[in-house]
């Protein structure tokens, strides 16, 4: 499996190079943010992003949720255009989608004016359902539920690069774009399609989503928005020789708990590289990992990784971009696809963990010419 | 490569919340359906009937029923229910479920269905509306201080909520995932997983969906999408009418429904009954539009032709099809186009049954609680029937086994689930000796 084409949108920059360069001159995405009296003290935030302007669509863009309008740009830097299956010359049917998006919580913006609509006129404290099915509907934009529909993301991808194939749409874990990865490779394994068009996206610079992420605990990383986007097939000079998925023990019964706490002290981790890089049978000489500030989580990381690479280079790329939740895993991937391409490293880890404990490895090489 | 069995079920819905109520009342052509108001003060609003999941009890849960305290998240409740339910009929107990699960010889995954999580009214209240200025704009500073406390209702909003407590209470390490593949999302999991155990990824893993959108927002959401019967001319078990000229939309409903697949080898090595095969799993993408299909059901047929490929079946293997059937008016011409291009017009292609009919649309959930009837149907040699086809559309012309059961010596069923955004998912299921 091989990856014929990458895409990516990120607080570093817009677009795959953009990105890139921004990464290897040391710049970071994180920047103070301020909007509608949303302050933060650094956010990551995609640079210069016009929807309107940049997507190939422009009456779309309204249909769209963040999410999927930075999807879509990605996915067709990732295809080098909107029409994959005629620059490719095989049948749309035998294109996959395949991605992960961060949807679990809906963006105010997309619900406020409904709410202030269906207060109880005569207590603004209460929701009325009377007030919620007269003036809150017509408040309600018939467009937002299209917006939050937990695929809608992958649709819209879709159908602007005129995907047919075979699909996979993932929730926002930050393992999730890994999983869709797998995902992916086992639809080309399986000859289910002959190319995949593999994608990660998420916004979290967002009031609500920025609660519940602290919620969860993930309080080491700056919240950040981004996509990135691979085009996997049959020819391309990095190669994907190994995806792995697993599941840590989570030492109590909420999700939120497995950011800093599990309960194996991080041996289903190392058990999980160790198989991956094994299955790859290569040696890793860079790993891009999951780190995220945290202390107990990243020490599990560390150690899991020096079981596979006892020296050599560890890559976050939190501290710079922020955490992007459904991108950040295959953000990683990209960034791994550019340095090989550039000779800093020939074979690759890429590590990613999610908040029910959930894990994915992938290992990429670059091919000998 | 190993094939893949199933040797759990567990399944909430509106027929009951037990496999063999469930089996028995789906043959008697009993419907879930009954009033909205039993949700919520419906007085405002247009649609009034809905499929609950009966007298949902949490306790139900055992002593899991303390994790969902508290947090309103009723589907995730169903979800760990019939995960558990499923669990407990594969492996006898929930300490032999341990025991198996955690060896460390054993890898065993999780993807399970679950779709977008709404607010509550209680959490609008105090999430939202305490943070609105009487002018209706947002005060960001009253919302910080609002979302300042702990609300163990706002666990909820993690979707992977079910999986991180099955890794935490069974010891799950294999893959872990949730698909968020709309009304697809259920059949999509089943078969992905079903492909990880012939791939080697795992040896077993617990599959399937649950949703609950049964509540103020929900609904409203979908009416605004134009996708719900507005009938008020009937009882309530007769508002869903698939492939009948008068339907005008599909009924709401909710559940769960889980299974555990096992490689063949792996489950017969521990000596476990074999309930049912998955033998394949063929998903498409419409791109067409975002909430309907092309009118040729061109999505489902490459749907419906990928999973027939990855069992190894020619479309007249299959003995009869669980359609997705919703009861809109263009899913079940579509549906019924994409049925004939595949399989033939009336006489070649299979019976098609509607679970729909009798249950509702359980969205994300659909397809898991439709496979686990359509196992059943397969067990019991009897198609369920599509309730209330009383006036078949002209456009709609197969055999749906309208109003009553139908004995058949059915080997293999294939399961249609399609969803908003274009996505398309189809299974292919076996009984326990196929």
């Amino acid at each position: 499996m091989f990856v014929a084409g990458v895409g990516v949108a990120s607080p570093l920059g817009l677009g795959w190079h953009a990105s890139v360069d921004g990464w290897l001159r040391g710049a970071s995405g994180l920047r103070p943010f301020s909007k509608d009296g949303l302050e933060l003290a650094q956010a990551g935030v995609v640079p210069d992003f016009r929807p309107r302007k940049q997507l190939p669509d422009r009456k779309a863009v309204k249909l769209m949720s963040r999410e999927a309008q930075l999807l879509v740009y990605a996915a067709v830097e990732a295809c080098g255009g909107t029409d994959p299956a005629q620059r490719l010359g095989v049948d749309p049917e035998r294109i996959g989608g395949f991605a992960a998006a961060g949807y679990e919580v809906t963006p105010l913006g997309e619900v406020l004016d409904m709410f202030a609509g269906s207060r109880d006129p005569l207590d603004p404290s209460r929701l009325s359902l009377d007030a919620l099915f007269s003036t809150g509907r017509a408040a309600y934009n018939p467009l937002s539920p299209l917006k939050t529909l937990p695929n809608m993301a992958l649709f819209h991808a879709a159908l602007t690069l005129g995907l047919r194939g075979p699909h996979l749409a993932l929730g926002s874990s930050p393992a999730a774009g890994l999983a869709a990865l797998a995902g992916a490779v086992d639809a080309l394994d399986d000859d289910t399609c002959d190319y995949a068009v593999v994608g990660g996206a998420d916004a979290q610079v967002e009031l609500f989503r920025l609660h519940y992420m602290e919620e969860a605990g993930v309080v080491g990383s700056r919240p950040a928005e981004g996509a990135a986007a691979l085009l996997l097939g049959d020819a391309g000079d990095v190669e994907i020789l190994a995806v792995q998925l697993g599941q840590e023990p989570p030492a109590g019964p909420m999700p939120g708990e497995a950011y800093s706490v599990v309960s194996d002290g991080g041996a289903r981790r190392e058990a999980l590289y160790r198989r991956v890089v094994e299955q790859a049978g290569c040696a890793v000489d860079l790993v891009i990992a999951d780190l995220w500030g945290l202390p107990q989580r990243d020490g599990f990381e560390r150690r899991a990784v020096t079981t596979v690479m006892p020296e050599g280079p560890i890559l976050a790329t939190r501290p710079r971009l922020g955490h992007m939740g459904a991108a950040h895993g295959l953000f990683d991937v990209a960034l791994a696809v550019a340095l090989i391409q550039r000779g800093e490293a020939k074979c690759v880890l890429v590590t990613a963990g999610g908040s029910a404990g959930d894990l994915g490895a992938v290992v990429l090489r670059g091919v000998d010419r | 490569m190993s094939r893949v069995v199933v040797t759990g079920m567990g399944i909430a819905c509106p027929l009951g919340v037990d496999v063999e109520t469930v089996a028995a009342a789906q043959q008697a052509g009993l419907s879930g359906a009954g009033p909205m108001a039993d949700a919520f003060d419906n007085s405002a609003f247009e649609i009034r009937t809905a499929c609950r999941v009966p007298e949902w009890d949490r306790s139900l849960l055992g002593s899991a029923a303390e994790h969902f305290a508290g947090c309103g998240d009723r589907k995730g409740e169903f979800g760990f229910y019939a995960a558990q339910r499923a669990l407990r009929q594969a492996f006898g107990s929930d300490e032999r479920t341990r025991a198996v699960i955690s060896a460390p010889t054993t890898r065993a995954g999780l993807h399970t269905a679950s779709g977008l999580v709404s607010s509550l009214v209680a959490e609008g209240e105090t999430d939202v509306l305490a943070c609105l200025r009487p002018d209706g704009s947002f005060d960001y500073e009253a919302s910080l201080a609002a979302l300042a406390g702990a609300n163990p209702r706002r666990s909820r909003h993690f979707t992977d909520r079910v999986n991180h407590l099955l890794a935490w209470t069974y010891g799950f390490d294999g893959p872990s995932l949730v698909n968020h593949g709309a009304c697809a999302a259920g059949a999509v999991a089943i078969g992905t997983a079903a492909r990880w155990i012939r791939q080697g990824r795992c040896d077993l893993a617990v599959v399937g969906g649950f949703e609950s959108m049964i509540h103020p927002f929900g609904v409203l959401s979908f009416q605004l999408l134009g996708a719900l019967s507005e009938r008020t001319d009937c009882v309530h078990h007769e508002v869903s009418r698939p492939f009948d000229r008068q339907r005008d939309g599909f009924v709401i409903g909710e559940g769960a429904g889980m299974l555990v697949l096992e490689s063949e080898s792996f489950a017969a090595a521990r000596g476990a009954e074999v309930l049912g095969l998955v033998h394949g799993l063929g998903t498409s993408l419409d791109s067409y539009r975002t909430t309907a299909p092309p009118p040729d059901g061109r999505g489902a047929v490459v749907a419906m032709q990928a999973a027939l490929a990855e069992a190894g079946l020619r479309p007249g293997d299959i003995d009869w099809i669980n359609a997705h059937g919703t009861g809109t008016p263009l899913n079940d011409s579509a549906e019924t186009a994409g049925i004939r291009t595949v399989f033939g017009g009336r006489g070649q292609a299979p019976p098609v049954t509607s679970s729909k009919s009798a249950i509702g649309h359980a969205v994300a959930a659909a397809g898991a609680v439709e496979a686990v009837l359509s196992l059943l149907a397969l067990r019991d040699g009897s198609l369920p029937p599509t309730l209330n086809l009383h006036d078949p559309d002209p456009e709609c012309d197969l055999d749906y086994v309208p109003l009553v059961a139908r004995p058949a010596d059915a080997r293999f069923a294939l399961s249609n689930s399609f969803g908003f955004g274009g996505v398309n998912g189809s299974l292919v299921l076996g009984r326990a000796d196929t």
